[in-house]
């Protein structure tokens, strides 16, 4: 090493580095957790809720909901909290066909999906 | 899978630099998703829109005029030339929103971003990356209206069109048009995933202050005496001559700019720096790039040599970050700040040879630009002398 320059950009290696790891280890660390949980179930416990409980220290959220397809092609809510978002259904437009295919999305806004476009805004809201 | 290819030709005659571009992209790429074009001031920008729409008239793309032309394949390509970085990623979703900046230029950026968004069919989606082109002036507008919409979370990128001598005759391109006064967003959904770094090639000289006054883009008093000659003594005179007339100083100042701390990550300061222009009628600086009143500023130095590793290492820097790590890396693009270009100067072909070498020879594409937008200590933001670098995951 023989500038600040070097040293600098060695120690910002090296926390890449130890960041990288350090994502990898709350990944696995979370993922454990998860798994507890579930092993943990009674018979009578709802699976998806212990999942929700683990998603909300990763991904802090006011609604969850677990989508199904039906029989005529359009997704429903099977499980949810809160409990009244339940039996909610979602026709599969652009946006749920990318989220299907297994893209990661966030939206900042509703206004165009056509998703959206018939939930009732009392139950989830568009922005 | 996602592939890139980097095409850059050089010569007088418009049609026939792009058109000899365009064949070559059309023989080398299966689907062309999306493209980023930039080109020496020279060139007439309505003629490579007009071929890029007859060849290609699906694919979004942005860009515009770059100082002096482009970097590609480990080379520079002078002031004639015209260069694409093409993006073939079918699964992919990617799109293009425009909007002339006009009186309100944060309010111009919510506008094009939406219009990206909806181009991509990903409207109301945060994207992976924001990239954007734009005049240079009001780019700390720009970024604040894409922030109303995204939030931070979202890295904005990307550069301020130039031209070869600072006289207003840069312009951006996208699919609707060549403009003087736009901005252009683009906006990505990779299926490789992309990397991307933001830096800065100085350190801190010493000297230091506190922004007393300033009006815009001008600092009027540091530490309640006139500005300018208040850094003519941290720089030890380097502008005497402009100090008693005014005049332009960017030539003197590029290697001490004035800095910004963003914050610090583990113990390491980000600096966000500023580009000081010229010398203005009431002893006040003109600088590239905005300082709010009461904010710390730190007069940095720099040195040719560390402007020509910087880029490699900012290059590094995206590769490290692909989230498939850097042996799946498809291509590159670098925005490289033409103040430190015209800075480090004869040694410019060290630069194009070690940013190439960073991105392990894959495809790249270099702009040189009259200002760097990026993400600093977690925030985006807009400053000068800066490098930007995005690596493409190949999604392997």
């Amino acid at each position: 090493m023989n500038s600040y320059e070097e040293l600098q950009e060695a120690f910002l290696s090296l926390t890449r580095e130890n960041d990288r790891l350090r994502a990898n280890a709350d990944r696995a660390n979370f993922l454990l957790r998860s798994l507890d949980a579930l092993l943990a179930l009674d018979l009578d416990d709802d699976p998806f809720m212990s999942v929700f409980d683990s998603l909300r220290e990763v991904l802090p959220h006011d609604q969850a909901m677990v989508l199904t397809e039906g029989d005529t092609g359009d997704l429903y809510s099977i499980v949810a909290r809160p409990a009244n978002l339940v039996g909610l259904n979602f026709p599969v437009g652009p946006f749920m066909s990318k989220v299907m295919d297994g893209r990661v999305s966030a939206t900042f806004c509703h206004d165009d999906l056509q998703e959206w476009a018939e939930v009732p805004e009392t139950k989830i809201s568009r922005r | 899978m996602v592939s890139i290819h980097s095409f850059a030709y050089s010569g007088d005659d418009t049609n026939e630099v792009v058109n000899r571009l365009l064949a070559e992209t059309l023989s080398a790429c299966e689907s062309p998703t999306f493209g980023f074009i930039f080109y020496g001031c020279d060139h007439d920008g309505h003629a490579i829109r007009s071929a890029f729409e007859d060849a290609l008239p699906h694919m979004p793309y942005l860009g515009g005029t770059s100082c002096s032309g482009v970097m590609a394949g480990g080379k520079l390509w002078g002031e004639g030339s015209i260069g694409s970085l093409i993006v073939d990623d079918p699964a992919g979703n990617f799109g293009v929103g425009c909007a002339v900046l006009g009186d309100s230029p944060s309010f111009a950026a919510e506008k094009a971003l939406n219009q990206a968004l909806a181009n991509a069919g990903c409207p109301g989606e945060v994207p992976e990356l924001i990239w954007i082109y734009q005049a240079p002036g009001h780019e700390e507008d720009v970024v604040a209206g894409l922030k109303r919409l995204v939030g931070e979370a979202c890295p904005i990128i990307g550069g301020s069109s130039a031209d070869n001598t600072v006289e207003g005759n840069w312009a951006q391109i996208c699919p609707m048009g060549v403009f003087t006064d736009a901005v252009i967003v683009g906006v990505m959904f990779t299926s490789g995933g992309v990397g991307f770094s933001f830096q800065g090639g100085y350190e801190p000289a010493g000297p230091r202050g506190i922004v007393a006054k300033r009006n815009g883009r001008e600092i009027l008093e540091i530490d309640d005496a006139p500005a300018a000659a208040t850094y003519n003594g941290w720089i030890r005179g380097a502008i005497d001559k402009q100090l008693e007339h005014g005049g332009v100083i960017l030539a003197e100042t590029t290697m001490f700019p004035l800095a910004v701390d963003m914050g610090d990550q583990e113990g390491i300061p980000h600096y966000r720096l500023v580009h000081p222009e010229s010398i203005t009628a009431d002893g006040g600086l003109s600088t590239f790039a905005n300082i709010d009143a009461a904010t710390e500023i730190f007069c940095m130095r720099g040195d040719r040599d560390r402007l020509i590793e910087r880029a490699g290492r900012a290059a590094t820097e995206a590769t490290t970050k692909l989230p498939g790590g850097p042996d799946s890396l498809a291509g590159g693009l670098l925005v490289y700040c033409a103040g430190c270009m015209m800075a480090v100067g004869d040694q410019m072909p060290e630069v194009a040879e070690t940013v190439a070498r960073s991105f392990s020879d894959m495809p790249f594409l270099g702009c040189f630009t009259f200002g760097e937008q990026g993400t600093l200590a977690r925030q985006n933001v807009h400053g000068n002398l800066m490098i930007s670098a995005i690596a493409f995951g190949n999604g392997l």
